[in-house]
C-alpha cells in the first residue's frame, strides 16, 4: 500500500511537470506566436515611409478626396505657402515666446506678451490675416445677394449682411486687446464669439500665424469664422427662424453630414449643426477664391492649394484620436462629404461634379419646389 | 491512514485528478502571467495617455489644467514630488515641453490656482453655449479640490491662470 501511493505519488509529481511543461510549451509558442505577430506588424511599411504616389486625381483620388487631402506627400506645391500641423505651430509660438522671456529677464508678464504680440502679428502677416477677412467678408455678401427671393427675403438678407458687417476681426498688438484671454498668443485657436454684452467679434491665436502660410487655408478659416455669424444656431439666439435654413438642416440631416444622436440638442449639447454650417459656407468661399486664382495658378498648383484649404482639418499625427467631435463633423465627414462634395471643388480638382458614390450636395435650394402651387407637398424631411 | 483526497483511494480516477489539477495550476499560472503583462501594459498606456494618471499619486501637491480651445484639448501641470517640482504642458497628449521650476514660484502658482478654485464658475447656458471647457484641479495635503468651467464664461480667469503656468514654465527652461 506505502508502495502503491509512492507510486501514485511519483506519477502525479510526474503528471505536475508534465503540465509545467505543456505550459512552458504553451508560453513559448505564444511567445512565437506575439514575435510572429510583431514581425508582420514590423513588415508593414509605415505610411510616412511608403512611396510617396504622385497626385493624380483619377477616378480612385475623386471618390476619397479624405485621401487626396490627407495622404502625406514629400511636398504639397501651394504657391501662397505651406499647413503646418497643430502642434508644430504651438511649439514654434511657444518657442518665440521662450526667446522672448530669456532675451528680457527684467520684464513683466505683461510686457513679455506684448513684444509676443508684436512679433508674432507683424504688420505684414496682420496685413495677410485682414485681408483674406476683407476678401470673405465681401464674398459672403455676395453669396447672400445671389440668393433668390425663393431662399431669402429682402429682409432676411438684410439681416444676414448686418450681422456680417457687425463682426469685427480682433488682431494684436497692442496685447492687451487679448488681455481677456492671454494665453491665445501662443494657441491655434481662431474662433467668433458674440458676447454677453452682445459684440460679435473674431480672433486669432497666435500659434496659426504660424500653422497656416497658405492664403487659401486662412480663407477657409477665417470664412468658417465668420459664417458663424449668420449660421442658424446664431440666428435663433436671436428669435428668428428662416425656412431655407430649415430646409438645409434637412438636407444635412438626411446625408450624415450632421451626427444624429439620442443626446443631440438642436443648437444645443452634442449638436453639429453650427458647425457643419460653417464648414459648408466656407467651402462655397474657398472655391470662389481658388475659382478666382485658377487662371494665375497652374493645374497641379491650384489642386495643391485647394488640398492646403483645408488641411488641417485632417487627423492631427497623434498616437490617440484625441479630436473632439462633440460639435465638429468628424475630419472624414468635414473633407470626404462637405469639402468633397462641392461641386466647384469637384471642378478644381478634375473630378465629376457629383460623387458617384456617397451623399448629394445640400444647397440653399435642395428642397424649394420648382414653383410655389407645390409648397406644401413636396418632401419635408426636417421639421422642427 | 487514509487519504484526504477522496479520488485518489480509486488509482485511475487518481491519475486523472492529478492531471486535471496540474493542467489547471498551468493554466492558471499561464492566466495569472498573461494578466499580468495586459495589466501592466494597460497601466503603461494609462500612464503615457490618461491625464489623470500622469499626476504621482504621492505626489505632495500638485496643479493640472485640463482644458479645450476649438477642436484641441490641452493639459498643464504641475507636481511636486519630493524634492523637484515639474511642469509638463500637453497639445493633443503630445508633450510641447517639460521641465523644472523652483519651490517659491511654484508655491505662489500654487496660491493663484487654490484661489482661482475658490472663485465660483458661473455655469454655461443655452444662450452662451460653453466655449472652451476646463477642469482645474489641486491636489494638496490630503484634500483635492476641482473646479469647472467655460472659458466664455470665466471672464478670462482661467486664461491668465494658464499664461502664468506658461511664463512660470518657459523663464525657467
Amino acid at each position: 500500500m506505502l508502495r502503491s501511493r509512492k507510486h501514485t505519488f511519483g506519477f502525479a509529481i510526474g503528471i505536475f511537470l508534465c503540465g509545467l511543461g505543456a505550459r512552458t510549451l504553451w508560453d513559448r509558442t505564444h511567445s512565437l506566436t506575439s514575435t510572429s505577430s510583431s514581425t508582420s506588424e514590423s513588415l508593414r511599411t509605415p505610411a510616412g515611409t511608403q512611396p510617396v504616389p504622385n497626385i493624380d486625381t483619377s477616378t480612385n483620388s475623386c471618390q476619397n478626396i479624405y485621401q487626396l487631402v490627407c495622404q502625406k506627400t514629400a511636398a504639397i506645391h501651394d504657391p501662397t505657402g505651406q499647413v503646418r500641423s497643430d502642434v508644430e505651430g504651438e511649439k514654434l509660438a511657444l518657442a518665440l515666446y521662450r526667446d522672448i522671456i530669456h532675451a528680457h529677464r527684467d520684464w513683466s508678464i505683461d510686457q513679455i506678451d506684448e513684444e509676443m504680440a508684436i512679433q508674432t502679428f507683424s504688420p505684414a502677416r496682420r496685413g495677410r490675416i485682414e485681408s483674406a477677412f476683407r476678401w470673405v467678408q465681401n464674398d459672403i455678401e455676395q453669396f447672400i445677394n445671389q440668393q433668390s427671393s425663393a431662399v431669402f427675403t429682402a429682409r432676411e438678407k438684410q439681416l444676414l449682411k448686418a450681422r456680417l458687417k457687425k463682426t469685427k476681426l480682433e488682431l494684436p498688438p497692442p496685447a492687451s486687446i487679448y488681455s481677456d484671454e492671454p494665453d491665445l498668443l501662443t494657441k491655434n485657436e481662431i474662433y467668433y464669439e458674440r458676447t454677453q454684452e452682445g459684440k460679435m467679434r473674431l480672433r486669432v491665436g497666435g500659434a496659426y500665424i504660424f500653422v497656416a502660410k497658405s492664403w487659401f487655408n486662412i480663407v477657409f478659416t477665417l470664412a468658417h469664422e465668420l459664417a458663424h455669424s449668420i449660421d442658424p444656431c446664431e440666428i435663433r439666439s436671436v428669435r428668428l427662424s428662416f425656412p431655407a435654413y430649415d430646409q438645409l438642416i434637412g438636407c444635412f440631416l438626411q446625408n450624415g453630414l450632421i451626427a444624429t444622436r439620442n443626446n443631440r440638442s438642436e443648437c444645443g449639447a452634442n449638436d453639429q449643426l453650427s458647425e457643419t454650417f460653417a464648414d459648408w459656407l466656407a467651402v462655397q468661399i474657398t472655391a470662389n477664391a481658388l475659382k478666382h486664382f485658377s487662371t494665375e495658378f497652374r493645374g497641379p498648383q491650384i489642386i495643391d492649394a485647394a488640398r492646403n484649404s483645408v488641411k488641417d482639418l485632417c487627423e492631427q499625427e497623434t498616437e490617440t484620436n484625441d479630436i473632439g467631435t462633440e460639435f465638429h463633423p468628424s475630419p472624414s465627414v468635414r473633407i470626404s462629404k462637405i469639402f468633397g462634395n462641392n461641386p466647384a471643388i469637384r471642378s478644381l480638382l478634375g473630378c465629376e461634379s457629383e460623387p458617384v458614390v456617397g451623399p448629394a450636395y445640400c444647397t440653399l435650394k435642395s428642397f424649394i419646389p420648382p414653383n410655389s402651387d407645390t409648397i406644401g407637398e413636396g418632401p419635408r424631411i426636417y421639421e422642427k | 491512514m487514509k487519504n484526504n483526497i477522496p479520488l485518489l483511494n480509486l488509482r485511475l480516477p487518481a491519475f486523472f485528478s492529478l492531471y486535471l489539477f496540474s493542467i489547471i495550476l498551468s493554466l492558471i499560472a499561464a492566466c495569472t502571467s498573461s494578466s499580468k503583462r495586459e495589466s501592466a501594459l494597460s497601466e503603461n498606456t494609462a500612464a503615457d495617455l490618461s491625464a489623470e494618471a500622469l499626476e504621482s499619486k504621492d505626489s505632495n501637491s500638485s496643479v493640472t489644467i485640463d482644458y479645450e480651445l476649438g477642436r484641441d484639448h490641452y493639459l498643464f501641470q504641475v507636481v511636486s514630488h519630493k524634492n523637484s517640482i515639474i511642469v509638463k504642458s500637453y497639445l493633443a497628449k503630445q508633450l510641447l515641453k517639460k521641465g523644472p521650476i523652483v519651490e517659491n514660484k511654484y508655491l505662489s502658482f500654487l496660491n493663484k490656482a487654490n484661489r482661482f478654485i475658490d472663485i465660483p464658475q458661473s455655469r454655461p447656458n443655452k444662450k452662451f453655449p460653453c466655449r472652451g471647457p476646463f477642469t482645474v484641479t489641486v491636489k494638496s495635503g490630503g484634500s483635492i479640490k476641482t473646479a469647472r468651467g467655460c472659458r466664455s464664461t470665466s471672464e478670462g480667469s482661467v486664461s491668465r491662470l494658464i499664461r502664468e503656468g506658461e511664463f512660470l514654465l518657459y523663464s525657467e527652461n
